[in-house]
Order: C-alpha cells, then sequence, then structure tokens
C-alpha cells in the first residue's frame, strides 16, 4: 500500500544523511512497527510518509503512485491520518468539531460530518455526553480516541501513528492499540506506528528497526 | 553536611526571549512603536494645550471700575468688594512714587513737562516767558557770548540769537549742550555727556519784551551766568523730530530780578542780594534732573494700558513686569525705550534709586500739581512749602541716605514706549518729550506697604483708590459673565459700575474649546490604546512563556522567584523600546510642531516656545512603563495562580473552572468488537461524499468564528484595540473638522477694520493726521476695501450770515481779517485757536454718532486730569456729542448730492458759532474761505448753506470742537477734491482675511509711497488681533494636528500589522495540526489571516456605527482609516501566518524524547 523506495533524506544545509536508503513496504491488513532509538531518523521517515517533506532522492509510493506526483496536502487529507502522542487536538473546537474538522476541510456538509463524527466517536468508546467537551476537559484516553476517531473520519486507508500509547495508561494504551490493530486486521488498513514501546512492536505484524538512518525489517 | 548552592542567576526566560529573536523583535517594535505613539500624541496635545493657554494668556479679563459721571472716582469700595471675589486672579492697585535716580540723568529734557496741550508755554503772549522763569527742567551754566544777531520773522517779530560758548555748568542735561549751533563733529552729537558740558557752543535766543530785548544789553566777549530751557517745538519748524534745525534754547531770566548776571571770572555769588533762592533751585534742578517716577503693578501685562485696544503702551524689548515679580518682589524694572536708549541703560543692567517718605511739593509734583506757576505762585510755594520739610535738605543733597527711605537696585529686564511714540535715536532732538519717559515700573510689592496709595498732596491718601490707578484680573477669561452675576448689582447698589476690557476672549474660546476637548479625548483614548496594547502584549509574552514557568516551576523554583524571572525579559525588553519609542516619539512631536511654527507671525505679546522641561517627557515615558509593568504585574500575578501540572499538559484553568472536573472514563473492554463491523462496514471513501465548495467555506467560517468565540481575551483585546484606534481616529478627526469649521466660520465673518494713521503720530504734536485723497483714492482701487469712514477738517472757513436778502454780503472778508491772522498766528505758535469755524465733514452719520456720540464706559487714554494731576493710566468717562435737530430735520437730511455747489448744504453748527455768529438753527447762511496768505492767494469760495441743527461742539479732534459739521461730499467738491483726510477708517471685505498680510503689505506700501513728498508717514493699521490670535494660530495648531495625524495612521497600521501577527505566532500550533491534516499553506494562512482580519473588522466596525453615538460624524476619511488599519492587520496576519506555516509541522506537534 505503501511503499518506501530506496529513499535517503539530508536537510538543508547539513551534510548528515539523515535516512540511508530507507526500503520498506507497508501493506494493508497489517500494523507496522518502526523502533529505533531517538534520533535515528524515525521522524523524519514519518514526515516523509506523511508527505510534510519530501525526500533528497527515491520516492513514495501509494499504491503504486509516487508522492510527488501527488498534490501532497490532498494527499495527506483523503489518503493517510496521523495520532500523535500528545494528541494534538484542536484546544478551541469540542471533541465532536475535532472529528469534523477534516470532513468540513473536504467540504462536506455540515449535518453529515456532524453524524459521522458522532458516529465515530461512539465507535470509539466516546459517549454522546462528552462529544462537546474540549480536549481539556477529556481525559488523555479519551482525547487519544478522539484522535483516531478524527483520522478515521476521512476514510484515508493509511494510519501514521507516532507513539499513539506514550500519554496513556495501560489500559488506554491497550485500547487503542486494540483500535489500531482491529483497523488493520479486520479492514486492511495500512498502519504504521512509530515507536519505543517495544510490547506495541512485538504484537505487531511486521517490525522495522531504524537505526542511524537505516531501515531494518527485524520480525 | 549541607551543600550551599550558589544562587542561579541564569534566567531561563531571557534565554528563551534571545534565543527568539524574530518574536522578541516583533514585540520590542510593539512597545516601541505604542510608547512612540503615546508619546508623541501627549506631547501634541501638551504643546497645543500650551499654546492654547499661551494664546488664551494674551486675552486678559480685565475688569475696571467706574464711578459715574466721573472721570477718576474713588472706586476704594469696590475694590474692596471685588478683592472678595473667587474669580479674581488678582488685583492690581497701581502706586506712585516719586524717586531719584543714582548716577544718571532722566531724559526729560525739555523746557516743561507732561503730555498734554502747551498752548500755555507761550501763552500767546510774547512776554509770556518772564512769567514762567521756573520752567522745569533748564540749565543754569557760565557762557561767553560769541555773537548776537537780531533778527525778525513775520509771525513771531522781532527776535535776538546769542552764540555763546558754555563754560561752566551749575546744572544741565546733556543734551542742551547738544544743540546743534555749531557742527555736528564739534558739538558731539549723540556722544554720552556727563552733563552740560563746558566749551560747547550753544544758541541762545529771546524775544522783545515789553519793546525791547534785554539780550541787547548783553556784549561779546562777555562771560554771563544765565539760565536756558529746550521747548520741544520751534515757532519755526515743525518740530524737532523733524530734524536738527528745529532745536534751540531759550533764554529765561535767572530770576524776577535779573535776567543774567554778568560774571567776568569765577563764579557769582549766589547770596548776593537780588538772586535769593537760586542756589535752592539749583539743588532743585539737580535733583528734578535725576528724577523719576516709580509706578507700580501687579502684573504690568495686564494693566489696561498695555492692552492693545487703548493703543497706550507697549513692550519694546525683554519683558514686562510679571505676576510672578509681583508675588516674589523680585528686584526688577522695566524702563522707558528712550531712557535706556539715551542714557545707555541696557536690559539686564542695574540701577539704583532712592525713595523720598515724604513726597512733598518740589519735582514733578511742582508742576503737575500745582501747574505752570507765575512768579507769584512760585513765591507763595516757597514760602509755604519749606524745602527739606518731609523730603529733602538740599544741603545734604551729596548724601541721599539722610532723606531717602527706600533704596532700590533694580535690574532692569524691560522696555517700554508710550503710543503713539517718537522713535529715538534718529538724531539728538528725536528723544522723546513726555513724561513717559521718566516712568519706571517696578512690582507693587517693593514700594511698603504703607506707601502713600495715590495721592498724599491731596490729602486722600490710604482712603483713596482713583479709577484709573485701579483694575483687576479674572483667573480665567470665562467667568467674566459669572463675576458680572456675582458682582454687578451690588457694585451698582454701591455707585459703581464695573466693566471688562474688550478681550475677543468668547471667540477665542469659542474656537480653542472643541480642540481642547478633542485633543484631551484623544490622549485619553491613545492612552487606553497603549494600555489595551500593553495588555494584549503581555498577555502574549505570557502565553508565550507559561510552558517554561510552570517546567521551572516544576523543578523547584519558588513561584516569586520563577514570576520575577519570567518578568524580566519582558521588562528589559520593552523598557528600552519605551525609552527609544517615548523619546522618539517626544522629540518627534516637538520637531514637528516647532517646524510648522517657524512659519507664523506673531501678534504682539506672544510667542511660541517648544522648549519644554526634559522632566514632562520622562514623566510621559513613566506613565508609559508603569502602564506595562502593571500589565505585566497583573500577567505574572495571573500565571502564578495556575497549577504547575495542567500548565505543563496544557489545559485552561479558566474552562475548566467552569466545566465539570475531568474524570477518567473507564476504558470500555467490548465496544471494539461490538461497534468495529459496523465501523468497518459504514467507513466510506471520502471522495463518494457530496463535496461542495460551499460547505467548504462555511466550515472555514465556522472554524473562524470559533477560534475568536473561544479565544475571548485575545479577541477582545484585538477588538478593542481596532475599536479605540477608530474612536480615537475619529474624535481627533472629529476635533479637526469642527475647529476648521470653526476657523472658516472666522475667517468667513470676521470683520477686519483698519485705518490710516501716522506712523509717528508724535510729529504732530497733537493734530490731526494728514491722509492725501489721492491715498484713500488709491486704498479704494484695491479692492480689500468693503466699507470705510471718513473724515476731513478745513480750518480757514468762516460761517457767514446772508444778508437781509439771503445774499453772500458784500465786503465781509474784512471783518475776518485780523480773525483769520489771529488764527495763523496760533497755528504757528502751537495754541488752540476758536477763531475761525473749521469745517468737519464726514460720510457716516451712524459711525459719526458711535465715535464722538454716547458709547458704553471705556477707557480713553488718560493722563492728566484737572490741574495736571496725573492720574496716570486712563480715564473711563467720555465727552458725547449731542445734536439738536432743527424742527423739520434728522440726520437723514445730511446728505448732499448736488455738486454744483448751487444748492444749500445742510450743516449742523455748536452752539458756540451759532452764538458767535448770531445765528439760528434752520437759518440760511454761508460757508466763506479766504486765504490771505504771503505765500498764495486762494480763490474765494462762498457756498450756500442750511443749518439743519445745532451741537455741543464735542469733536475729539484736534482743531475740531466747535466745528461746522457738513457732510463729506460736499466739502469734496468744495474742495474740488483737494482734501485731505484726518481720520480713514475702513473694513476689509472677508474674502480678504486670509490673505491679510499681503493687504497690510499692499496697504503698506500704499500709504508710504503717498507719504513722500512733505505729507507726513502714514500706517495702515489693521485691527486683525482676533484673526491673527484666534484664527490664524488655532490655524496653526490644526497645521500640527494634521501634520501629526497622518503619523497616527502609519503608525496605527504599524501596531496593528505587529498585533496581527505576534497573535498569529500563537497559532502555531494549531497551524501545524492544520497543516498535518492537510490544509494547504495558502488556505492555512487564509484561514489564520481571517481571523485576526476578522477580529480588527469587527473592532473597526463597531467603533464605525459606535462612532455617531457620540456625535462624531461619519465622514469619508474614517472608513478610509478604518481601511487602513485592516490592511495593516492583513499585512500583518499575512505575515504571521506565512511565518508559522513554513515551520516543519512535526516539530511543533512532536513531543520531544
Amino acid at each position: 500500500m505503501l511503499k518506501i523506495d530506496n529513499v535517503c533524506y539530508t536537510y538543508k544545509n547539513a551534510d548528515r544523511q539523515v535516512l540511508k536508503s530507507v526500503n520498506a513496504d507497508f501493506v494493508g491488513g497489517r500494523i507496522h512497527s518502526v523502533v529505533g532509538p531517538s534520533g535515528s531518523g524515525k521522524t523524519t521517515l514519518l514526515s516523509i510518509m506523511a508527505g510534510l517533506d519530501k525526500p533528497t532522492t527515491g520516492a513514495v509510493l501509494l499504491n503504486g503512485s509516487s508522492l510527488s506526483n501527488m498534490d501532497l496536502d490532498q494527499y495527506r487529507r483523503e489518503r493517510i491520518a496521523i495520532i500523535f502522542q500528545a494528541f494534538q487536538l484542536l484546544p478551541q473546537l469540542s471533541a465532536i468539531e475535532n472529528v469534523c474538522m477534516p470532513m468540513h476541510m473536504n467540504g462536506l456538509e455540515k449535518r453529515q460530518a456532524e453524524g459521522r463524527a458522532r458516529w465515530l466517536l461512539e465507535s470509539v468508546g466516546i459517549d454522546s455526553s462528552k462529544h462537546r467537551r474540549y480536549p481539556a476537559n477529556l481525559s488523555g484516553g479519551e482525547q487519544q480516541r478522539v484522535a483516531i476517531a478524527r483520522s478515521l473520519s476521512t476514510g484515508a486507508k493509511v494510519i501514521l501513528a507516532d507513539e499513539p500509547t506514550g500519554n496513556l495508561d495501560v489500559a488506554n494504551g491497550d485500547a487503542v492499540i486494540s483500535i489500531l490493530r482491529k483497523l488493520a486486521h479486520q479492514d486492511g488498513y495500512c498502519v504504521i506506528v512509530v515507536t519505543h514501546n517495544m510490547e506495541i512492536a512485538e504484537t505487531s505484524d511486521v517490525v522495522y528497526r531504524m537505526s542511524d538512518g537505516v531501515l531494518t525489517q527485524v520480525g | 553536611m549541607r551543600v550551599r548552592h550558589k544562587r542561579n542567576k541564569q534566567n531561563t526566560f531571557l534565554l528563551s526571549v534571545l534565543r527568539q529573536p524574530l518574536r522578541s523583535l516583533v514585540l520590542f517594535f510593539l512597545i516601541g512603536i505604542a510608547a512612540f505613539a503615546f508619546v508623541m500624541r501627549t506631547t501634541e496635545f501638551l504643546v497645543v494645550q500650551d499654546r492654547i493657554n499661551e494664546i488664551a494668556g494674551f486675552y486678559q479679563s480685565i475688569g475696571f471700575v467706574q464711578v459715574p459721571g466721573e472721570s477718576f472716582g474713588n472706586v476704594l469700595g469696590a475694590a474692596d468688594v471685588i478683592s472678595q471675589s473667587r474669580y479674581v486672579a488678582f488685583e492690581d492697585r497701581r502706586r506712585g512714587a516719586e524717586a531719584m535716580l543714582h548716577d544718571t540723568l532722566n531724559i526729560y529734557t525739555m523746557g516743561r513737562i507732561g503730555d498734554g496741550g502747551h498752548g500755555h508755554f507761550l501763552g500767546g503772549q510774547e512776554s509770556g516767558y518772564t512769567e514762567v522763569p521756573e520752567r522745569l527742567n533748564y540749565s543754569i551754566f557760565y557762557a561767553t557770548v560769541t555773537s548776537i544777531v537780531e533778527s525778525n520773522h513775520p509771525l513771531t517779530g522781532h527776535f535776538v540769537e546769542l552764540r555763546v560758548t558754555v563754560n561752566d555748568v551749575l546744572v544741565g542735561y546733556p543734551e542742551h549742550g547738544m544743540v546743534p549751533y555749531v557742527p555736528a563733529e564739534e558739538a558731539m552729537i549723540g556722544s554720552p555727556l556727563p552733563g552740560m558740558l563746558p566749551g560747547i557752543g550753544v544758541r541762545v535766543r529771546n524775544h522783545m519784551v515789553d519793546g525791547e530785548n534785554p539780550l541787547l544789553n548783553m556784549e561779546v566777549g562777555g562771560r554771563y551766568l544765565m539760565r536756558a530751557s529746550r521747548y520741544w517745538v520751534s515757532p519755526y519748524g515743525r518740530g524737532i523730530a523733524q530734524g536738527p534745525g528745529g532745536g534751540i534754547l531759550y533764554m529765561r531770566p535767572l530770576n524776577e530780578n535779573f535776567h543774567y548776571i554778568e560774571v567776568p571770572h569765577g563764579n557769582a555769588n549766589l547770596n548776593m542780594p537780588g538772586l535769593e533762592g537760586l542756589a535752592e533751585e539749583i539743588e532743585m534742578q539737580r535733583y528734578i534732573h535725576s528724577m523719576v517716577w516709580l509706578r507700580t503693578t501687579a502684573d504690568m501685562s495686564a494693566m489696561p494700558m498695555m492692552q492693545p485696544d487703548l493703543r497706550r503702551m507697549e513692550l519694546v524689548q525683554g519683558r514686562l513686569i510679571a505676576h510672578e515679580d509681583y508675588i516674589e518682589s523680585r528686584p526688577v524694572a522695566v524702563i522707558h525705550h528712550a531712557l535706556s536708549g539715551r542714557r545707555g541703560i541696557d536690559i539686564g543692567d542695574t540701577i539704583t534709586v532712592s525713595i523720598p517718605r515724604e513726597q512733598e511739593v518740589v519735582g514733578l509734583h511742582t508742576v503737575m500739581f500745582f501747574g505752570p506757576q507765575p512768579l507769584e505762585g512760585w513765591q507763595f510755594i516757597r514760602e509755604n512749602f519749606v524745602f527739606g520739610d518731609g523730603l529733602m535738605d538740599f544741603s545734604v543733597i551729596g548724601n541721599p541716605n539722610e532723606f531717602m527711605i527706600e533704596y532700590m537696585e533694580l535690574e532692569v529686564v524691560g522696555t517700554f514706549a508710550k503710543l503713539p511714540d517718537a522713535p529715538d535715536g534718529q538724531g539728538p532732538w528725536s528723544y522723546t518729550p513726555t513724561l513717559f519717559s521718566n516712568y519706571i515700573y517696578i512690582p507693587n510689592s517693593l514700594l511698603p506697604a504703607d506707601f502713600i496709595a495715590t495721592d498724599s498732596l491731596r490729602g486722600y491718601g490710604d482712603e483713596y483708590l482713583w479709577s484709573s490707578w485701579y483694575s483687576f484680573t479674572l483667573g480665567d477669561t470665562r467667568n467674566e459673565n459669572a463675576f458680572l452675576l456675582e458682582n454687578r448689582d451690588l457694585l451698582a447698589a454701591m455707585g459703581y459700575n464695573v466693566h471688562f476690557l474688550p478681550s475677543g476672549a468668547a471667540v477665542f474660546w469659542s474656537v480653542a474649546e472643541p480642540i481642547l476637548t478633542s485633543l484631551t479625548f484623544n490622549a485619553i483614548l491613545f492612552s487606553i490604546v497603549l494600555f489595551i496594547v500593553f495588555g494584549l502584549v503581555t498577555f502574549l509574552y505570557m502565553t508565550q512563556r507559561r510552558r517554561e514557568f510552570a517546567i521551572m516551576r516544576a523543578l523547584g523554583s519558588p513561584a516569586r522567584v520563577t514570576v520575577r524571572k519570567m518578568l524580566a525579559p519582558i521588562v528589559l525588553l520593552g523598557m528600552p523600546a519605551i525609552i527609544i519609542g517615548g523619546t522618539a516619539g517626544w522629540f518627534f512631536a516637538l520637531d514637528a510642531a516647532a517646524g510648522l511654527m517657524e512659519t507664523v507671525a506673531y501678534a504682539t505679546g506672544y510667542g511660541a516656545s517648544f522648549e519644554y522641561p526634559i522632566y514632562l517627557m520622562l514623566l510621559q515615558l513613566a506613565i508609559a512603563s508603569v502602564m506595562m509593568l502593571t500589565m505585566v504585574y497583573i500577567g505574572g500575578a495571573r500565571v502564578a495562580r495556575l497549577p504547575v501540572l495542567e500548565l505543563l499538559q496544557g489545559t485552561s484553568q479558566k474552562r475548566k473552572r467552569k466545566k465539570k472536573a475531568v474524570v477518567e472514563a473507564e476504558v470500555p473492554t467490548d465496544f471494539l468488537q461490538h461497534r468495529l463491523g459496523e465501523l468497518l462496514t459504514s467507513i466510506k471513501p471520502i471522495e463518494q461524499e457530496i463535496l461542495t465548495r460551499r460547505n467548504r467555506f462555511k466550515a472555514n467560517v465556522t472554524f473562524v468564528f470559533r477560534h475568536i468565540v473561544r479565544s475571548p481575551i485575545k479577541s477582545a483585546l484585538a477588538i478593542a484595540v481596532a475599536l479605540f484606534f477608530i474612536f480615537a481616529f475619529g474624535m481627533l478627526h472629529e476635533g479637526m473638522v469642527s475647529t476648521e469649521r470653526e476657523i472658516n466660520r472666522l475667517y468667513e465673518t470676521t470683520v477686519v477694520s483698519g485705518e490710516f494713521a501716522p506712523a509717528n503720530p508724535w510729529v504732530l504734536g497733537g493734530s490731526n493726521p494728514t491722509i492725501l485723497t489721492s491715498t484713500v483714492n488709491a486704498a479704494l482701487d484695491t479692492g480689500f476695501i468693503d466699507s470705510y469712514y471718513a473724515e476731513a477738517i478745513f480750518s480757514s472757513f468762516f460761517v457767514i450770515q446772508a444778508d437781509e436778502n439771503g445774499n453772500f454780503p458784500s465786503g465781509v472778508y474784512g471783518e475776518f481779517w485780523d480773525e483769520f491772522w489771529q488764527y495763523i498766528r496760533d497755528a504757528y505758535l502751537g495754541s488752540v485757536s476758536n477763531r475761525v469755524d473749521p469745517l468737519f465733514a464726514f460720510n457716516d452719520f451712524d459711525r459719526f454718532l458711535e465715535i464722538f456720540g454716547e458709547r458704553p464706559a471705556e477707557l480713553m487714554p488718560g493722563g492728566f486730569g484737572a490741574g495736571d494731576v496725573d492720574f496716570g493710566d486712563f480715564s473711563v468717562v467720555t465727552d458725547p456729542i449731542d445734536i439738536q435737530f432743527a424742527p423739520g430735520f434728522s440726520q437723514y437730511d445730511f446728505v448732499y448730492y448736488d455738486y454744483t455747489l448751487q444748492a444749500p448744504i445742510p450743516v449742523i453748527l455748536s452752539d458756540l458759532t451759532l452764538q458767535r455768529r448770531g445765528l439760528e438753527v434752520g437759518d440760511a447762511a454761508f460757508i466763506g474761505h479766504y486765504f490771505p496768505s504771503p505765500w498764495s492767494i486762494s480763490p474765494v469760495i462762498e457756498v450756500p448753506v442750511i443749518i439743519i441743527g445745532q451741537h455741543n461742539g464735542a469733536i475729539d479732534r484736534a482743531g475740531g470742537r466747535n466745528s461746522v459739521l457738513l457732510p463729506f461730499d460736499a466739502l469734496y467738491f468744495i474742495r474740488e477734491g483737494n482734501l485731505n483726510y484726518i481720520n480713514f477708517q475702513f473694513e476689509i471685505d472677508p474674502v480678504f482675511n486670509r490673505e491679510m498680510s499681503h493687504v497690510r503689505s499692499e496697504l503698506d506700501a500704499l500709504v508710504n509711497m503717498r507719504g513722500q513728498g512733505g505729507i507726513m508717514m502714514l500706517s495702515a493699521l489693521l485691527h486683525d488681533d482676533e484673526l491673527i490670535m484666534v484664527a490664524n494660530q488655532m490655524e496653526q495648531n490644526l497645521e500640527l494636528l494634521r501634520l501629526l495625524y497622518p503619523v497616527t495612521i502609519v503608525l496605527s497600521v504599524f501596531i496593528g500589522a505587529g498585533l496581527a501577527s505576534l497573535l498569529l505566532l500563537q497559532s502555531a500550533k494549531v497551524a501545524a495540526i492544520m497543516r498535518v491534516l492537510g490544509y494547504t499553506k495558502t488556505r492555512l494562512r487564509a484561514l489564520l489571516a481571517a481571523e485576526h482580519i476578522t477580529v480588527a473588522t469587527t473592532g473597526v466596525i463597531v467603533g464605525l456605527i459606535s462612532l455617531p453615538i457620540f456625535g462624531i460624524g461619519l465622514v469619508i476619511d474614517l472608513p478610509m482609516l478604518a481601511g487602513l488599519y485592516i490592511t495593516g492587520a492583513v499585512i500583518g496576519s499575512m505575515v504571521g501566518a506565512s511565518m508559522i506555516t513554513s515551520r516543519a509541522p512535526l516539530e511543533l506537534l512532536q513531543v520531544r524524547e
């Protein structure tokens, strides 16, 4: 589904190569973990996969199409979803508004968007009494579930998760991972989790290790 | 062992600020700009308010009191009432004191004193001189006669002229040695002489006495003790100011026994029989030559005599006695400019005077209170007032300490001139022969409190206060009505009328108050704007730094220390910004004001100064600093109260306080299996939805709206800044517009009157000015003059009774021959004569009545009352003309259209003329003219007249009293256009009000041109004080506002832009999320910018809508300005949005390990 083809990345005005001929093939229906120490290049890889940055050389292919030929904003808007460790909900928007926001961005009519958002929120365990709450009034687990709901709202089939359980307790972390696993295994989502958490890595279908800019499949 | 750690002085916040240079720069810039705007506007307020106060100071509500029917009444009772009024700033109970000037002489070198008529000097009698040997200000000297010349003059007859060489001077003025008998270089004209200088030749003249001239008994080569004095008008010349040819000394008898005595060698024995008293007179003369007249005041600028309307005195150089001089009893003096020039006393010099305790008999009082004395009168004074009693012992004149009670060393701070006044320094004869030259003004507080208040010689002392010596000044010109309401009836019941001098203050305040109000509001509004900007800046800074604050707190740093450290960078950043911005604003505003005002021609007595004490700037900077520190403190205190962990988690305390506490929801265990199937089947690709651009737009709008509403403080502050800017602009604009409207109204409606007056009226010696017909016609041709009033006088006419047939009587001129000759002689000798029937013509009866008829109490240039008493300042009683028309006639019959001079001219004769010529009202008569001068024969004129009325003779013009009144056109045709006007008053067409300087220069050039060829120099006096002082000055103020207005606009645009970009920088994280979610940079920038633009626009719109509520019209400028402000906000937003969208989103969103 998402293929990394010999991607190299060097920061502008810097000599050090952050990514060195990275190759990977992230397929639908599986959870992929990318583990590695800090500074190994995980975030850079995530940024390139998210279309927020472009590789110096090489290509990222979605379903065989290179991102370089795509509108990256549209790519992010429609094809992928990102989940962050710190949730990154918009603080001025309520839970349901946060979920609606990507749909609004895509021009979905308000009522339809809200209907879908409500459904998604309930799907991830946020009951209707909390739909109008602001992120500050939700627990960490709830916030992350709202973030997952938001990522699902556009129907993107690739989910990039950056330490999705890093701010959560075990129970909430497990719940989030369960959601991701189900999304991958039951609906064919391609889930890519960048994490330090070896437990998550161990439960993943495919594990990559990033070390000094080199990505190696280890399991 | 406990380890004492060194206190951590590192300021993390400071480091953060330094490492975010762009953001810090924006903060610095914003604070600096706000401080610049604040100080600039408040300085502008300061300058304009100061100028208005300064101009207002020019207008003073100066009141005076009149005792009905009296020229110089006792107003002590009224003064005691007035002194109690809360509206009165101060009273001026002026006093006078004779004093002796040390080490120099006064300049009253003429033969007699005073500013009044001089007819009694020669008195029309050739022998008159012998009767007034004690005439003041003479020189007594030994001189050798070098020639004796007899001569004759057709008018004055036989006279003898001596030429002498002065050998020794007993008493005399240096100027007496400068009579231009000898060549100028020999006479040392203009040289400072210590006294009448021996060796200088003088010309001494005398007339026949009882058929013989005693000077003929003198011998050439003989040495004589003689007395001579100067007289200011030569019978053979126009006046001493016209050139040295008119100067001469007149021989005076030594006393009633001797015209002179021959003293071949050495000194005369002044104790010899027949010379008794001469020694005393010499001593008295020495005193008189040093005598000055101290006059006191509480504030010279508030003296009625100093007011331009009265045209009595003016400041020439330096400054006047100020009220502060009076309050602090400063030893300062203002002297006559002629005394200054002639005796070399400059501004800053010190003069010493001594004042006798009892002011009796001698000195100026002698003549002032007793008048010119015949011998018997002088003898009476000598016998009844012993010299030395109460004044001085002339034998100790060398030691004034023994009889003087007050010594004063006075610093000369200014010089004044009396108006009209002769220019000084144009020749040896050009000094001012006026009592004023001896006036020295000092603060009233310098004289002992018990010193005579006015006139002890008359025995009134402290119980009397002449109306002319009293005036008072209100604290505020706007309180005139309130004062009158409070006191007028009470004073009227006591027998006093109280009046104020016309000041023009009402007009001034009608213009000044709107601009003051506007400026005050504006300064307040800008202070509020500054306060809000500081608040916003603080808010933004706190938002930036509060996470660091929380970390520091979490690491164990005490709250107070952490707050202090957090505040330090904003203070370090803000204070220099305030100092730099504020200082720049201060100098910018002052430079702009000074630059603008350089072009202003200030009215007399007013000069703008833009040197303000630096503490005012420091005060403004301090205010700005306090405002900022207050906001910083409030912000710091607010942050310090927030829970640390919540700050670290990025939650908002405020919202949380209102909402339910966060309860961690139970993690569902089964929903995934239960729901997931539905989830998987229900989620469809987004492409399948109906996507519309409209929905997207609506969503964006909603997003912007939510962001605005859910950031209430930020939005409110941003709206408030925009709102107040619009308010400030509106107020300022409204102030300018209304002021401009008022100024325009003044320009369009103010009628500037003017007149042609002698440039140097003193030369006339009290006569009327002569304005040529051609000059008047040229003035009328300029087109400047809207309407005019003209007077002309022609003296050598007679009213002649018609014969029994109503015809001109034959042979009538012979009867008038002697009378006419006597008239000519009197005229030459400077006497007032009633021997002819002067014709007085004018062109506007109503105006004539305004000038000469019943009129409101006004201050007349006063001076001397009955008996030559010096009432000094002014009189308040008029002598109105009273006209009685013959039955069937009225003023409307006072017109003349028959240019053939065949129809009778309507005339109004004085009671005296009617009586003298045996005529009655209603009679037909003739006016005739026959001028048998030795030089020319004028044609005989015989014009029929009809006497339509009679008047009481009160025509206050030289030679005009008891004159024959006739229509101007009649005299014009009688004289065939060859007419000299004595008064030409006009009103300038208001169309030219904005070009008054041009009008003035044109008219000046015109009258000066006409002034050539023996006719006196004229000035075109324009009474445009109101225009200069109100319209013109306020226009300059308006210009200043206009000059700084666009600067304010530019600053507001900068502030708007700076605020917008700074606010947007706060949205960096939101922007990153949006980017990750797929917003394009362009769309995101637009969205973010739209948020702030909406906020700014909301403020602007609310402001624009609210302005009419406050009575401010919504003129086209304001929406334009609003647009400019919004443009600033747009630019700032775009810059801010570009800055935050250009950062890598993940950098902002990721939690760093």
